[in-house]
């Protein structure tokens, strides 16, 4: 009488031998055959932009309340020290950040 | 370093169509895949590795359609699955118009080398039908549940288990010929 086999000891020797397979082959292969991203080209990418900012004007033109926000500005300026203070003061501290950001830029 | 989950891989890939995060998907999985085809298909390599190949591609357009619900790697087998049903079937029609004989040989399996036990056992798990070649493959080397065979395969739970019966029975009489104490 013939012995039955183990199948399940059979597939258990198959796990612990699983050859391995080599994998730059195949992957190049399934890279080259997957399908390619469509780039636009430069006519249609500055079309869309020019259309973009069409659209974007017509928008802010219509819908900014740039009316509203001109009335709000000060008419009249009254020059005290204290305003020239504060106006200095900003001055000095615009000019300490674009020095301190050109040596930075230089990596002095 | 921390490595991406499958799901943001494939959430990558179907959102920008990132092509090196399905690279690191094929890298992870093909080893599995491309073994379980060479098995499914009597250890023929070429045609294991352009079915698989054809299982990433497709997996790659219809990512989109991933739910997640299952694991990919599921997911892959499914279409692997039914790329290897569909190749058998288009042989099977193309044989039967040439008239070549359909059936499986029945000359007795013999061992090809002691070291080839991959090869051989291909080779006899050809001899079943391609239905219970994979439920007995998910079964006895994936470990799969029934669950999870079902899902796969698309066929019901008894069907499963009946293919996994069937292929077992008709396995041991293929195989009744490697003689005992031979590896097992």
């Amino acid at each position: 009488m013939t012995k039955e086999l183990d199948l399940n000891n059979l597939f258990s020797q198959l796990r612990d031998s699983e050859p391995e397979l080599h994998e730059s082959v195949f992957l190049h292969s399934v890279r080259s055959a997957l399908p390619v991203k469509k780039h636009r080209s430069t006519g249609s990418e500055t079309a869309i932009t020019l259309a973009a900012a069409a659209i974007g004007c017509g928008l802010a033109y219509n819908y900014f309340p740039a009316a509203e926000l001109l009335s709000q500005l000060p008419r009249q300026f009254t020059i005290t020290p204290l305003s020239l203070l504060s106006l200095s003061g900003v001055a000095v501290a615009l000019s300490g950040l674009i020095y301190l950001s050109s040596e930075s830029e230089l990596d002095l | 370093m921390v490595e991406a989950t499958d799901q943001a891989l494939i959430q990558r890939v179907a959102t920008l169509n990132c092509h090196d995060s399905f690279d690191v998907l094929v890298r992870r999985h093909q080893a599995a895949l491309r073994y379980s085809l060479r098995q499914m298909t009597g250890w023929d390599q070429s045609l294991a590795d352009d079915l698989a190949q054809e299982t990433f591609i497709k997996a790659y357009r219809a990512i989109g359609s991933f739910q997640g619900n299952a694991k990919f790697s599921s997911w892959l087998y499914r279409i692997g699955y039914n790329l290897l049903v569909s190749h058998f079937r288009i042989a099977r029609n193309r044989e039967l118009t040439a008239g070549d004989d359909l059936t499986n040989s029945t000359a007795p399996i013999t061992r090809f080398t002691s070291n080839d036990l991959h090869k051989d056992l291909a080779h006899a798990l050809l001899r079943l039908p391609a239905q219970q070649r994979m439920a007995l493959h998910l079964h006895l080397h994936k470990q799969l549940t029934h669950q999870e065979i079902c899902n796969i395969m698309e066929i019901p739970l008894g069907t499963v288990k009946t293919a996994i019966r069937r292929g077992k029975e008709t396995l041991q009489e293929e195989l009744s010929s490697w003689k005992d104490g031979d590896m097992l």
